[in-house]
């Protein structure tokens, strides 16, 4: 990680955090019931519950058992889903009755709270090409009684064109470096050949997703990782085929402006208004989202 | 992707009939061998290759129906009939695959219960009463439990 020391505010702070456990965050499935009852139960089984100021549907939660080994997630009362994931769905703000595609979909955690967002009413598509990761997608949208998506197995960057969607998200496969309390061994940082790859993909999927969505309709693209080469220089890519403009948006925790420039690389001061999340932000993983609005 | 209905009363006139089920929460689309519960409004273009569509509901098995675990725990509190509440060690039992003598059932499907939650599907035959939910939810399921009981719970 070394190659963020620049970019990084507080660095010193950010290490630190990278080797402090984290603490799990579940998410209420409101389809099912309500954060109050939720709380009720896991509270009668010995779990405790702080609810995140930010989102009265979200909870920390210690207790004695892993929270993804009990009868309520088993039912699909919550989902875990860690803080910073919550926050690409937020800035796409899904309404009731619209047309959204969820392009990267697999595991399902974003597209549930999609569904949630939406009150199972509207066209949800959900799609993802890896035909295992597509079974714990299936089996979270059933376990969440999700009703109002579709789920497909295309390569998302040739997803066929004849919706014009309302929302598209595009949270992007990536090299994860954003999850390093989880996953130690990205402390280094991800090889500098998997980032370049999956940029290359990540540049295919968002510029793709402007074709898929309507005049006028917002595009989100989020990754869990750090690095720019999979974040500001995929949006920079993207906006400079002109079918698109970047739209400000403020998350209800602290966060960083996107980069304008990294090693050499101008992005250009309209990169300010996507949003980094780090790790000693607010105790939480790491991660970027930028809006787009499509133009024509 | 066939959507009647023919589709919508077959469905819901065996939810209604079986399980005492007065609405369901959607409508009924009929794909392969399964009649899907969905509220997804409007259809993909032909040509590109679904693979779900809302919850799986009810398979065609022989010339009958059988009820999907998923779609009895989604239809939960709508299921007024047909209910076996369970005691944790009855469910354990299922869950792991033995069978319980329980002569007072009328045979067919019927939706298990556990602390009033509608956990998925059974089936009764000749007065034993079998689990019929996939053998890896019920293994995650057991852990549950199990986890539950190690916690206090």
């Amino acid at each position: 990680m070394d190659r963020y020391k620049e970019i990084i505010p507080a660095w010193e702070r950010f290490w630190e955090t990278l080797h402090r456990p984290l603490s799990p965050v579940i998410r209420t499935n409101t389809l099912r019931i309500s954060p109050l009852e939720l709380q009720k139960r896991l509270e009668a089984k010995g779990f405790r519950l702080e609810p995140l100021p930010w989102d009265e549907t979200a909870f920390k939660v210690e207790g004695e058992i892993p929270i993804g080994n009990t009868v309520e997630h088993w039912l699909g009362y919550y989902y875990v889903q860690e803080a910073t994931q919550a926050f690409p769905v937020r800035a796409l703000a899904p309404r009731p009755g619209e047309r959204v595609l969820d392009l990267c979909a697999a595991p399902g955690g974003k597209t549930t709270q999609i569904a949630q967002l939406m009150e199972n009413k509207g066209l949800l598509v959900a799609n993802d090409p890896a035909p295992k990761r597509l079974r714990a997608l299936l089996a979270n949208l059933y376990r969440l009684g999700v009703l109002c998506a579709v789920v497909t197995g295309l390569r998302g960057e040739e997803f066929p064109k004849g919706i014009h969607f309302d929302r598209v998200l595009v949270d992007a496969p990536c090299s994860a470096e954003g999850t390093a309390r989880r996953h130690p061994r990205l402390r280094r940082g991800a090889p500098l050949g998997i980032i370049r790859r999956m940029a290359g993909l990540q540049k295919r999927l968002l510029s793709h997703a402007l074709k898929l969505v309507r005049p006028g309709g917002i595009v989100v693209y989020s990754t869990c990782t750090i690095a720019p080469e999979e974040n500001e220089a995929v949006v920079k890519y993207a906006l400079d085929q002109g079918l698109a403009e970047l739209l400000p948006w403020e998350p209800p925790v602290p966060y960083s402006p996107g980069l304008t420039s990294f090693s050499g690389e101008e992005y250009g001061p309209e990169l300010k208004k996507a949003v980094r999340f780090y790790p000693h932000h607010f105790d939480s993983e790491g991660g970027f989202v930028a809006v787009l609005k499509r133009t024509s | 992707m066939p959507s009647s209905n023919e589709q919508a009363n077959e469905a819901l006139t065996y939810f209604r009939e079986r399980f005492g089920v007065e609405e369901l929460p959607g409508r009924v689309v009929e794909r392969g061998d399964a009649l899907w519960l969905t509220t997804a409004s409007g259809e993909l273009p032909e040509g590109i290759p679904t693979i779900a569509m809302g919850v799986r509901l009810l398979r065609r098995h022989g010339r009958g129906l059988k009820p999907t675990s998923f779609g009895l725990m989604l239809l939960g509190d709508r299921i007024r009939a047909q209910r076996v509440n369970l005691s944790r060690s009855e469910l354990e039992a299922l869950l792991q695959g033995r069978t319980l003598t329980r002569k007072d059932l009328p045979p067919g499907y019927v939706a298990l219960c556990f602390e009033g939650e509608v956990l998925g599907c059974g089936h009764v035959k000749g007065g034993l009463l079998r689990c019929q939910i996939p053998r890896g939810r019920r293994q995650e399921l057991l852990t549950a439990l199990s986890a539950a009981r190690r916690g206090g719970v």
